[in-house]
Protein backbone atom coordinates (compact mmCIF):
# COMPACT_ATOMS: atom_id res chain seq x y z
CA UNK A 1 0.00 0.00 0.00
CA UNK A 2 1.44 3.39 -0.84
CA UNK A 3 0.64 6.87 0.67
CA UNK A 4 -1.73 7.74 -1.62
CA UNK A 5 -3.06 4.71 -1.08
CA UNK A 6 -3.59 5.97 2.21
CA UNK A 7 -4.36 9.30 1.63
CA UNK A 8 -7.73 8.04 -0.77
CA UNK A 9 -8.56 5.55 2.23
CA UNK A 10 -8.83 8.73 4.89
CA UNK A 11 -10.22 10.89 1.90
CA UNK A 12 -12.99 8.00 1.45
CA UNK A 13 -13.61 7.61 5.38
CA UNK A 14 -13.64 10.95 6.17
CA UNK A 15 -16.54 11.47 3.30
CA UNK A 16 -18.43 9.06 4.88
CA UNK A 17 -18.19 10.50 8.54
CA UNK A 18 -18.61 14.47 7.75
CA UNK A 19 -21.14 13.83 4.70
CA UNK A 20 -18.89 16.17 3.17
CA UNK A 21 -16.92 16.87 -0.03
CA UNK A 22 -13.22 15.70 0.94
CA UNK A 23 -11.76 15.45 -2.53
CA UNK A 24 -10.44 19.04 -2.17
CA UNK A 25 -9.66 19.27 1.03
CA UNK A 26 -5.90 20.23 1.69
CA UNK A 27 -3.68 17.61 3.23
CA UNK A 28 -2.74 20.10 6.06
CA UNK A 29 -6.12 21.85 6.45
CA UNK A 30 -7.24 21.81 9.74
CA UNK A 31 -9.87 19.35 9.97
CA UNK A 32 -12.61 20.45 12.48
CA UNK A 33 -12.52 23.84 10.65
CA UNK A 34 -12.64 22.30 6.92
CA UNK A 35 -15.13 19.56 7.18
CA UNK A 36 -16.66 19.92 10.83
CA UNK A 37 -14.97 17.10 12.13
CA UNK A 38 -15.76 16.99 15.77
CA UNK A 39 -15.13 14.30 18.24
CA UNK A 40 -17.69 12.32 17.52
CA UNK A 41 -16.99 12.33 13.81
CA UNK A 42 -13.15 11.08 14.75
CA UNK A 43 -14.52 8.13 16.67
CA UNK A 44 -16.43 7.04 13.63
CA UNK A 45 -13.26 7.76 11.62
CA UNK A 46 -11.37 5.36 14.26
CA UNK A 47 -13.91 2.51 13.66
CA UNK A 48 -13.79 3.09 10.01
CA UNK A 49 -9.88 3.08 9.59
CA UNK A 50 -9.82 0.23 12.22
CA UNK A 51 -12.13 -1.53 9.60
CA UNK A 52 -10.42 -0.70 6.26
CA UNK A 53 -6.84 -1.65 7.70
CA UNK A 54 -8.14 -4.62 10.28
CA UNK A 55 -6.62 -3.31 13.00
CA UNK A 56 -6.85 -1.08 16.66
CA UNK A 57 -5.98 2.79 17.08
CA UNK A 58 -5.63 4.32 19.97
CA UNK A 59 -8.50 7.14 20.17
CA UNK A 60 -5.90 9.65 22.14
CA UNK A 61 -3.97 9.59 19.29
CA UNK A 62 -6.29 10.18 16.57
CA UNK A 63 -8.00 12.51 18.71
CA UNK A 64 -5.19 14.54 18.71
CA UNK A 65 -4.56 15.10 14.98
CA UNK A 66 -5.75 17.79 13.00
CA UNK A 67 -4.81 17.35 9.35
CA UNK A 68 -4.82 14.52 6.50
CA UNK A 69 -1.37 14.80 6.97
CA UNK A 70 -0.98 13.90 10.43
CA UNK A 71 -3.75 11.19 9.98
CA UNK A 72 -1.53 9.59 7.37
CA UNK A 73 1.42 9.50 9.87
CA UNK A 74 -0.75 7.68 12.35
CA UNK A 75 -1.67 4.88 9.31
CA UNK A 76 2.27 4.64 8.60
CA UNK A 77 3.26 4.46 12.41
CA UNK A 78 0.62 1.83 13.71
CA UNK A 79 -1.41 0.44 10.52
CA UNK A 80 0.84 -0.18 8.03
CA UNK A 81 4.55 -0.96 8.79
CA UNK A 82 5.45 -1.93 5.59
CA UNK A 83 4.69 1.35 3.66
CA UNK A 84 6.32 1.63 0.40
CA UNK A 85 8.09 5.12 0.33
CA UNK A 86 7.75 5.08 -3.36
CA UNK A 87 4.93 7.07 -3.51
CA UNK B 1 -35.45 53.10 13.19
CA UNK B 2 -32.83 50.53 15.03
CA UNK B 3 -33.31 47.84 17.68
CA UNK B 4 -30.55 45.84 19.46
CA UNK B 5 -31.05 42.65 20.33
CA UNK B 6 -29.06 41.56 22.65
CA UNK B 7 -28.15 37.71 24.55
CA UNK B 8 -26.66 37.37 28.11
CA UNK B 9 -24.87 34.35 27.98
CA UNK B 10 -21.70 32.83 29.49
CA UNK B 11 -23.00 30.56 32.28
CA UNK B 12 -20.49 29.50 35.53
CA UNK B 13 -20.45 27.54 38.08
CA UNK B 14 -20.44 29.54 41.39
CA UNK B 15 -18.95 26.81 43.85
CA UNK B 16 -15.12 27.11 44.24
CA UNK B 17 -14.71 23.58 44.33
CA UNK B 18 -17.07 22.23 41.36
CA UNK B 19 -15.67 25.10 39.38
CA UNK B 20 -12.18 23.33 39.65
CA UNK B 21 -13.99 19.81 38.45
CA UNK B 22 -14.95 21.47 35.23
CA UNK B 23 -11.20 22.27 34.82
CA UNK B 24 -9.82 19.39 35.59
CA UNK B 25 -12.52 16.67 33.98
CA UNK B 26 -13.05 18.70 31.07
CA UNK B 27 -16.45 16.57 30.23
CA UNK B 28 -18.01 17.38 33.21
CA UNK B 29 -19.33 20.95 31.95
CA UNK B 30 -18.85 20.22 28.24
CA UNK B 31 -22.68 20.34 27.39
CA UNK B 32 -23.04 23.31 29.59
CA UNK B 33 -20.55 25.42 27.60
CA UNK B 34 -22.11 24.56 24.13
CA UNK B 35 -25.32 25.52 25.32
CA UNK B 36 -24.05 28.25 26.39
CA UNK B 37 -22.23 29.20 23.05
CA UNK B 38 -24.94 28.30 21.45
CA UNK B 39 -26.71 31.29 19.40
CA UNK B 40 -30.42 32.89 20.84
CA UNK B 41 -32.55 30.99 18.45
CA UNK B 42 -35.16 33.29 20.56
CA UNK B 43 -33.95 36.86 19.60
CA UNK B 44 -33.54 35.10 16.09
CA UNK B 45 -37.06 34.86 15.88
CA UNK B 46 -37.79 38.22 17.21
CA UNK B 47 -35.67 39.83 14.59
CA UNK B 48 -38.01 37.87 12.24
CA UNK B 49 -40.82 39.42 13.91
CA UNK B 50 -39.86 42.56 13.40
CA UNK B 51 -40.73 44.78 10.64
CA UNK B 52 -38.68 44.60 7.56
CA UNK B 53 -38.09 48.07 7.46
CA UNK B 54 -36.53 48.41 11.07
CA UNK B 55 -32.43 47.76 11.09
CA UNK B 56 -32.30 44.74 13.33
CA UNK B 57 -29.05 43.70 15.62
CA UNK B 58 -28.05 40.56 16.99
CA UNK B 59 -25.32 40.54 19.94
CA UNK B 60 -23.91 38.42 22.54
CA UNK B 61 -21.89 39.28 25.93
CA UNK B 62 -20.71 36.20 27.25
CA UNK B 63 -19.39 39.18 30.40
CA UNK B 64 -20.79 42.66 30.61
CA UNK B 65 -19.75 44.80 28.27
CA UNK B 66 -17.72 48.41 29.60
CA UNK B 67 -19.81 51.43 28.69
CA UNK B 68 -17.48 52.04 25.22
CA UNK B 69 -18.97 49.02 23.94
CA UNK B 70 -22.93 49.61 24.28
CA UNK B 71 -24.08 50.58 21.27
CA UNK B 72 -27.05 52.96 21.05
CA UNK B 73 -30.48 51.96 19.81
CA UNK B 74 -33.71 53.04 19.68
CA UNK B 75 -34.91 49.99 21.47
CA UNK B 76 -33.24 47.00 23.08
CA UNK B 77 -34.59 43.60 24.05
CA UNK B 78 -32.50 41.17 26.20
CA UNK B 79 -33.29 37.92 27.05
CA UNK B 80 -30.92 35.42 28.98
CA UNK B 81 -30.41 32.36 31.44
CA UNK B 82 -31.63 32.46 34.89
CA UNK B 83 -28.39 32.32 35.88
CA UNK B 84 -27.24 34.80 34.11
CA UNK B 85 -30.76 36.94 34.69
CA UNK B 86 -28.88 39.47 37.09
CA UNK B 87 -26.24 40.45 34.80
CA UNK B 88 -29.14 41.18 32.00
CA UNK B 89 -30.73 43.07 34.52
CA UNK B 90 -27.68 45.64 35.14
CA UNK B 91 -27.15 45.80 31.39
CA UNK B 92 -31.12 46.97 30.95
CA UNK B 93 -30.90 49.57 33.99
CA UNK B 94 -27.83 50.64 31.93
CA UNK B 95 -29.51 51.32 29.04
CA UNK B 96 -32.63 52.60 30.60
CA UNK B 97 -30.17 54.91 32.22
CA UNK B 98 -28.77 56.32 28.45
CA UNK B 99 -32.49 56.95 27.96
CA UNK B 100 -32.81 53.73 25.40
CA UNK B 101 -36.03 52.07 26.00
CA UNK B 102 -35.57 48.12 27.45
CA UNK B 103 -37.40 45.32 26.59
CA UNK B 104 -36.97 41.93 28.38
CA UNK B 105 -38.43 38.47 27.86
CA UNK B 106 -37.51 34.73 27.35
CA UNK B 107 -38.28 31.98 29.74
CA UNK B 108 -36.78 33.52 32.93
CA UNK B 109 -38.51 36.43 32.57
CA UNK B 110 -42.04 34.60 31.58
CA UNK B 111 -41.76 32.95 34.80
CA UNK B 112 -40.95 35.84 36.74
CA UNK B 113 -42.75 38.75 34.86
CA UNK B 114 -43.10 41.28 38.29
CA UNK B 115 -39.40 40.83 39.19
CA UNK B 116 -38.41 41.51 35.64
CA UNK B 117 -40.84 44.31 35.40
CA UNK B 118 -38.73 46.04 37.59
CA UNK B 119 -36.06 46.25 34.86
CA UNK B 120 -37.71 47.07 31.85
CA UNK B 121 -40.28 49.29 29.79
CA UNK B 122 -41.80 46.69 28.64
CA UNK B 123 -41.80 42.29 29.19
CA UNK B 124 -42.34 39.89 26.51
CA UNK B 125 -44.25 36.59 28.56
CA UNK B 126 -44.40 33.43 26.58
CA UNK B 127 -43.19 33.30 23.45
CA UNK B 128 -42.53 36.11 20.91
CA UNK B 129 -45.52 35.01 18.28
CA UNK B 130 -48.37 37.14 18.66
CA UNK B 131 -46.80 39.38 21.32
CA UNK B 132 -43.45 41.14 19.46
CA UNK B 133 -45.00 42.47 16.44
CA UNK B 134 -47.94 44.41 18.53
CA UNK B 135 -45.04 46.19 20.48
CA UNK B 136 -43.31 47.28 17.56
CA UNK B 137 -46.85 48.94 16.56
CA UNK B 138 -47.21 50.77 19.62
CA UNK B 139 -43.72 51.71 20.05
CA UNK B 140 -43.58 53.66 17.14
CA UNK B 141 -46.77 54.93 17.95
CA UNK B 142 -45.35 56.06 21.47
CA UNK B 143 -47.72 54.09 22.81
CA UNK B 144 -45.33 50.84 24.48
CA UNK B 145 -47.97 48.98 26.93
CA UNK B 146 -45.41 47.37 30.21
CA UNK B 147 -46.46 43.75 29.34
CA UNK B 148 -47.14 42.26 26.04
CA UNK B 149 -48.21 38.24 26.41
CA UNK B 150 -47.37 35.98 23.35
CA UNK B 151 -49.66 33.05 22.46
CA UNK B 152 -49.25 29.65 24.32
CA UNK B 153 -50.80 27.86 21.27
CA UNK B 154 -51.15 28.10 17.92
CA UNK B 155 -46.86 29.44 17.27
CA UNK B 156 -46.29 27.41 14.34
CA UNK B 157 -49.92 28.40 12.60
CA UNK B 158 -49.42 30.38 9.36
CA UNK B 159 -50.58 33.54 11.15
CA UNK B 160 -47.63 33.34 13.52
CA UNK B 161 -45.09 31.32 12.41
CA UNK B 162 -41.81 32.73 10.91
CA UNK B 163 -38.45 31.05 9.95
CA UNK B 164 -35.69 32.92 12.14
CA UNK B 165 -33.23 35.60 11.10
CA UNK B 166 -30.74 32.64 11.03
CA UNK B 167 -28.87 35.32 8.02
CA UNK B 168 -27.78 37.13 11.07
CA UNK B 169 -25.57 34.81 12.08
CA UNK B 170 -23.55 34.72 8.61
CA UNK B 171 -19.78 35.60 9.23
CA UNK B 172 -19.36 34.68 13.14
CA UNK B 173 -17.91 31.61 14.24
CA UNK B 174 -20.35 29.50 14.84
CA UNK B 175 -20.53 25.42 14.41
CA UNK B 176 -23.50 24.59 16.17
CA UNK B 177 -26.85 26.30 15.11
CA UNK B 178 -30.17 25.32 17.03
CA UNK B 179 -32.96 24.77 15.37
CA UNK B 180 -37.18 24.10 17.19
CA UNK B 181 -39.22 21.77 15.64
CA UNK B 182 -41.08 21.24 18.82
CA UNK B 183 -42.14 23.04 22.01
CA UNK B 184 -43.40 21.06 25.16
CA UNK B 185 -42.64 18.05 26.16
CA UNK B 186 -45.66 15.65 27.60
CA UNK B 187 -43.94 14.00 30.39
CA UNK B 188 -43.80 17.24 32.23
CA UNK B 189 -41.06 16.44 34.88
CA UNK B 190 -41.46 18.56 38.03
CA UNK B 191 -38.02 20.05 37.77
CA UNK B 192 -38.23 20.85 33.96
CA UNK B 193 -37.37 24.34 32.96
CA UNK B 194 -37.51 24.21 29.66
CA UNK B 195 -40.08 25.59 26.85
CA UNK B 196 -42.81 23.77 28.20
CA UNK B 197 -43.28 26.09 30.93
CA UNK B 198 -44.33 28.92 28.05
CA UNK B 199 -46.84 26.78 26.24
CA UNK B 200 -50.06 25.23 26.84
CA UNK B 201 -49.31 22.22 24.98
CA UNK B 202 -46.82 20.35 23.31
CA UNK B 203 -46.78 22.17 19.44
CA UNK B 204 -45.09 21.10 16.62
CA UNK B 205 -43.87 22.41 14.10
CA UNK B 206 -44.77 21.22 10.17
CA UNK B 207 -42.50 19.64 8.21
CA UNK B 208 -41.80 21.60 5.29
CA UNK B 209 -40.80 24.73 8.05
CA UNK B 210 -38.37 22.63 9.38
CA UNK B 211 -36.59 21.71 6.27
CA UNK B 212 -36.86 25.14 4.87
CA UNK B 213 -35.00 26.68 8.10
CA UNK B 214 -32.30 23.63 7.73
CA UNK B 215 -31.65 25.23 4.61
CA UNK B 216 -31.35 28.57 5.82
CA UNK B 217 -28.98 27.69 8.45
CA UNK B 218 -26.68 25.83 5.38
CA UNK B 219 -26.63 29.09 3.82
CA UNK B 220 -25.97 31.27 7.10
CA UNK B 221 -23.10 28.61 8.34
CA UNK B 222 -20.82 26.69 7.03
CA UNK B 223 -20.67 22.96 7.84
CA UNK B 224 -23.38 23.42 10.90
CA UNK B 225 -23.86 21.21 13.64
CA UNK B 226 -27.63 21.04 13.97
CA UNK B 227 -29.10 21.37 17.52
CA UNK B 228 -32.35 20.46 17.82
CA UNK B 229 -33.51 23.08 20.47
CA UNK B 230 -36.38 20.94 21.54
CA UNK B 231 -37.53 19.37 24.92
CA UNK B 232 -38.49 16.08 22.75
CA UNK B 233 -38.10 15.75 19.47
CA UNK B 234 -39.87 12.30 18.69
CA UNK B 235 -43.00 12.51 20.80
CA UNK B 236 -44.87 11.95 17.42
CA UNK B 237 -43.47 8.94 15.84
CA UNK B 238 -44.77 9.70 12.51
CA UNK B 239 -44.34 13.05 12.15
CA UNK B 240 -40.49 12.17 13.16
CA UNK B 241 -40.46 9.90 10.38
CA UNK B 242 -41.61 12.05 8.00
CA UNK B 243 -39.11 14.76 8.90
CA UNK B 244 -36.45 12.46 8.83
CA UNK B 245 -36.97 11.36 5.27
CA UNK B 246 -36.68 14.58 4.09
CA UNK B 247 -33.44 15.98 5.96
CA UNK B 248 -31.09 12.70 4.99
CA UNK B 249 -30.90 14.37 1.30
CA UNK B 250 -29.53 17.41 3.22
CA UNK B 251 -26.28 15.74 4.53
CA UNK B 252 -26.30 17.46 7.70
CA UNK B 253 -24.92 16.06 11.26
CA UNK B 254 -27.02 16.83 14.24
CA UNK B 255 -28.13 16.71 17.71
CA UNK B 256 -31.40 16.45 19.64
CA UNK B 257 -33.32 15.83 22.96
CA UNK B 258 -35.87 13.18 23.35
CA UNK B 259 -36.96 10.63 25.47
CA UNK B 260 -36.13 6.70 25.47
CA UNK B 261 -39.32 5.43 23.51
CA UNK B 262 -36.82 6.05 20.28
CA UNK B 263 -35.34 2.75 21.05
CA UNK B 264 -38.46 0.95 21.04
CA UNK B 265 -38.75 1.62 16.66
CA UNK B 266 -35.59 0.45 14.98
CA UNK B 267 -37.13 1.69 11.55
CA UNK B 268 -37.11 5.40 13.39
CA UNK B 269 -33.66 4.72 14.24
CA UNK B 270 -32.37 3.84 11.31
CA UNK B 271 -34.35 6.59 9.42
CA UNK B 272 -32.27 8.82 12.33
CA UNK B 273 -28.69 7.89 11.48
CA UNK B 274 -29.76 7.57 8.14
CA UNK B 275 -30.86 11.50 8.26
CA UNK B 276 -27.35 12.30 10.12
CA UNK B 277 -28.45 12.05 13.92
CA UNK B 278 -25.35 11.41 15.46
CA UNK B 279 -25.78 12.07 19.14
CA UNK B 280 -29.40 12.10 21.19
CA UNK B 281 -29.60 13.64 24.81
CA UNK B 282 -31.99 11.40 27.12
CA UNK B 283 -33.34 12.81 30.46
CA UNK B 284 -32.70 9.27 32.43
CA UNK B 285 -32.42 10.84 35.55
CA UNK B 286 -31.90 7.87 38.06
CA UNK B 287 -30.63 4.50 37.87
CA UNK B 288 -33.25 3.04 39.97
CA UNK B 289 -36.86 2.53 39.31
CA UNK B 290 -37.40 4.11 43.01
CA UNK B 291 -35.62 6.99 41.86
CA UNK B 292 -37.53 8.09 38.99
CA UNK B 293 -41.20 7.36 40.84
CA UNK B 294 -42.95 10.49 40.76
CA UNK B 295 -40.72 12.97 38.99
CA UNK B 296 -43.62 13.05 36.02
CA UNK B 297 -47.39 13.26 37.09
CA UNK B 298 -47.53 10.19 35.35
CA UNK B 299 -44.43 8.08 36.23
CA UNK B 300 -43.72 7.68 32.53
CA UNK B 301 -39.97 7.52 33.55
CA UNK B 302 -40.42 5.42 35.95
CA UNK B 303 -42.51 2.71 33.94
CA UNK B 304 -39.61 2.48 31.46
CA UNK B 305 -36.67 2.04 33.77
CA UNK B 306 -36.71 -1.78 33.30
CA UNK B 307 -36.02 -1.15 29.42
CA UNK B 308 -33.19 1.58 29.96
CA UNK B 309 -30.13 -0.43 29.36
CA UNK B 310 -31.67 -2.48 26.89
CA UNK B 311 -32.79 0.73 25.08
CA UNK B 312 -29.31 2.52 25.50
CA UNK B 313 -27.54 -0.14 23.59
CA UNK B 314 -30.09 -0.25 21.02
CA UNK B 315 -29.51 3.28 20.19
CA UNK B 316 -26.18 3.01 20.52
CA UNK B 317 -25.96 0.18 17.82
CA UNK B 318 -27.99 1.99 15.51
CA UNK B 319 -24.57 4.42 15.02
CA UNK B 320 -26.41 7.47 17.75
CA UNK B 321 -24.77 8.36 20.73
CA UNK B 322 -26.65 8.80 23.97
CA UNK B 323 -25.85 11.45 26.14
CA UNK B 324 -27.03 10.33 29.02
CA UNK B 325 -28.19 12.96 31.71
CA UNK B 326 -28.81 12.40 35.49
CA UNK B 327 -30.22 14.40 38.23
CA UNK B 328 -28.67 14.14 41.59
CA UNK B 329 -30.47 15.35 44.59
CA UNK B 330 -33.89 13.98 43.92
CA UNK B 331 -36.10 12.93 46.96
CA UNK B 332 -36.23 9.60 46.12
CA UNK B 333 -32.59 9.06 46.49
CA UNK B 334 -30.26 8.69 49.35
CA UNK B 335 -26.59 8.88 49.85
CA UNK B 336 -26.43 5.33 48.18
CA UNK B 337 -27.21 6.89 44.47
CA UNK B 338 -23.28 7.63 44.03
CA UNK B 339 -22.45 4.54 44.05
CA UNK B 340 -25.73 2.96 42.47
CA UNK B 341 -25.34 5.68 39.29
CA UNK B 342 -21.16 4.74 38.88
CA UNK B 343 -22.47 1.27 38.24
CA UNK B 344 -25.48 2.09 36.55
CA UNK B 345 -23.09 3.85 34.07
CA UNK B 346 -20.38 1.57 33.91
CA UNK B 347 -22.80 -1.17 32.83
CA UNK B 348 -24.75 0.82 30.50
CA UNK B 349 -21.69 1.79 28.05
CA UNK B 350 -23.18 5.40 27.72
CA UNK B 351 -20.83 7.22 25.18
CA UNK B 352 -21.60 10.55 27.03
CA UNK B 353 -23.09 11.38 30.80
CA UNK B 354 -24.64 14.71 32.21
CA UNK B 355 -24.20 14.59 35.85
CA UNK B 356 -26.41 17.86 36.90
CA UNK B 357 -27.51 18.50 40.81
CA UNK B 358 -31.21 19.20 40.82
CA UNK B 359 -32.37 23.25 40.56
CA UNK B 360 -35.19 24.59 41.75
CA UNK B 361 -35.53 26.95 38.36
CA UNK B 362 -38.06 30.01 39.74
CA UNK B 363 -41.32 29.33 38.42
CA UNK B 364 -41.15 25.70 37.92
CA UNK B 365 -43.56 23.11 40.62
CA UNK B 366 -40.51 21.90 42.16
CA UNK B 367 -39.06 25.36 43.08
CA UNK B 368 -42.49 25.88 44.41
CA UNK B 369 -42.76 22.53 46.57
CA UNK B 370 -39.53 23.29 47.71
CA UNK B 371 -40.46 26.68 48.87
CA UNK B 372 -43.82 25.81 50.61
CA UNK B 373 -41.84 23.08 52.49
CA UNK B 374 -39.14 25.56 53.40
CA UNK B 375 -36.54 23.88 51.85
CA UNK B 376 -35.02 26.61 49.78
CA UNK B 377 -31.38 27.68 50.82
CA UNK B 378 -31.80 31.53 49.87
CA UNK B 379 -34.74 33.48 48.71
CA UNK B 380 -33.04 34.53 45.72
CA UNK B 381 -30.64 32.59 43.79
CA UNK B 382 -30.82 32.84 40.44
CA UNK B 383 -26.61 33.00 39.33
CA UNK B 384 -26.60 29.63 41.01
CA UNK B 385 -28.94 28.35 38.62
CA UNK B 386 -26.69 26.49 36.97
CA UNK B 387 -27.33 23.10 37.51
CA UNK B 388 -24.02 21.99 39.17
CA UNK B 389 -24.86 24.04 42.41
CA UNK B 390 -26.90 23.28 45.71
CA UNK B 391 -29.71 25.65 46.20
CA UNK B 392 -32.17 23.63 48.50
CA UNK B 393 -31.91 21.07 51.57
CA UNK B 394 -32.04 17.98 49.85
CA UNK B 395 -34.61 14.80 51.45
CA UNK B 396 -32.20 11.92 52.37
CA UNK B 397 -28.80 13.59 52.51
CA UNK B 398 -26.81 16.78 53.76
CA UNK B 399 -26.06 19.58 51.57
CA UNK B 400 -22.20 18.31 52.32
CA UNK B 401 -22.89 14.76 51.92
CA UNK B 402 -24.83 16.13 47.95
CA UNK B 403 -21.99 17.96 46.99
CA UNK B 404 -19.23 15.65 48.28
CA UNK B 405 -21.17 12.62 46.48
CA UNK B 406 -21.55 14.51 42.92
CA UNK B 407 -17.53 15.12 43.12
CA UNK B 408 -16.37 12.01 43.94
CA UNK B 409 -19.08 10.56 41.37
CA UNK B 410 -17.88 13.27 38.77
CA UNK B 411 -14.42 11.73 39.28
CA UNK B 412 -15.40 8.47 39.00
CA UNK B 413 -17.51 8.60 35.57
CA UNK B 414 -15.05 11.70 33.70
CA UNK B 415 -11.89 10.65 34.31
CA UNK B 416 -9.75 9.59 31.13
CA UNK B 417 -9.65 5.66 31.64
CA UNK B 418 -13.44 5.57 31.95
CA UNK B 419 -14.41 7.78 28.93
CA UNK B 420 -11.83 5.56 26.90
CA UNK B 421 -13.39 2.66 27.88
CA UNK B 422 -16.91 3.80 27.04
CA UNK B 423 -15.37 5.46 23.91
CA UNK B 424 -13.58 2.09 22.83
CA UNK B 425 -17.39 0.24 23.67
CA UNK B 426 -18.89 2.73 21.21
CA UNK B 427 -16.46 2.18 18.58
CA UNK B 428 -16.71 -1.49 18.51
CA UNK B 429 -20.37 -0.98 18.13
CA UNK B 430 -20.17 1.43 15.03
CA UNK B 431 -18.08 -1.30 13.68
CA UNK B 432 -20.72 -3.86 14.43
CA UNK B 433 -23.15 -1.57 12.59
CA UNK B 434 -20.92 -1.22 9.66
CA UNK B 435 -20.92 -5.27 9.35
CA UNK B 436 -24.77 -5.16 8.99
CA UNK B 437 -25.78 -1.59 7.02
CA UNK B 438 -29.38 -1.04 6.77
CA UNK B 439 -31.09 -0.78 3.81
CA UNK B 440 -32.04 2.27 2.96
CA UNK B 441 -34.87 1.12 0.51
CA UNK B 442 -36.08 -0.29 3.45
CA UNK B 443 -37.45 2.95 5.00
CA UNK B 444 -37.87 4.72 2.04
CA UNK B 445 -34.82 6.71 1.78
CA UNK B 446 -34.25 5.58 -1.83
CA UNK B 447 -36.75 5.77 -4.85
Amino acid sequence: MTKHEIEYEIRDALTKITLQDVSAIPIDADLSQAIGLDSLGRLELIAELEEVYDTFLDDVEVGETNTIADLIEVALHHIVPDIKETA
Amino acid sequence: MRIGLIAMSGVRVRTRELAELGVTLPQFVSRGKVIASLPSLGLLTVAALTPPDVDVSYIEYDAEPDDAELERFDLVGISSFTARIDAAYRLADRYRAMGVPVVLGGLHVSLMPDEAQQHADAIVVDGAEGAWPKLITDFRAGQMKRRYDGLRKGVFTPDHYVTPRFDLLKGRPYNRVTVQTSRGCPINCEFCAASLRITSSFQQKPVDCVINELRRVTEAVDIPFVEFADDNTFVNKKWGKELLRKMAPLGLRWFTETDISVAEDPELLDLMYAAGCRQILIGLESPTQLGLRGLDPHDWKAKRFENYLTAITRIQAAGISVNGTFVLGLDTQTAAIFEELRDFIAVSNLLEVQLTLLTPFPGTPLYHRLYREGRLLQDRFWDRCTLFDINYRPKNMSVDELEQGFRWLASQVYNASEFQRRKRHYIDLIKNKRARPTSDTQHGLVA
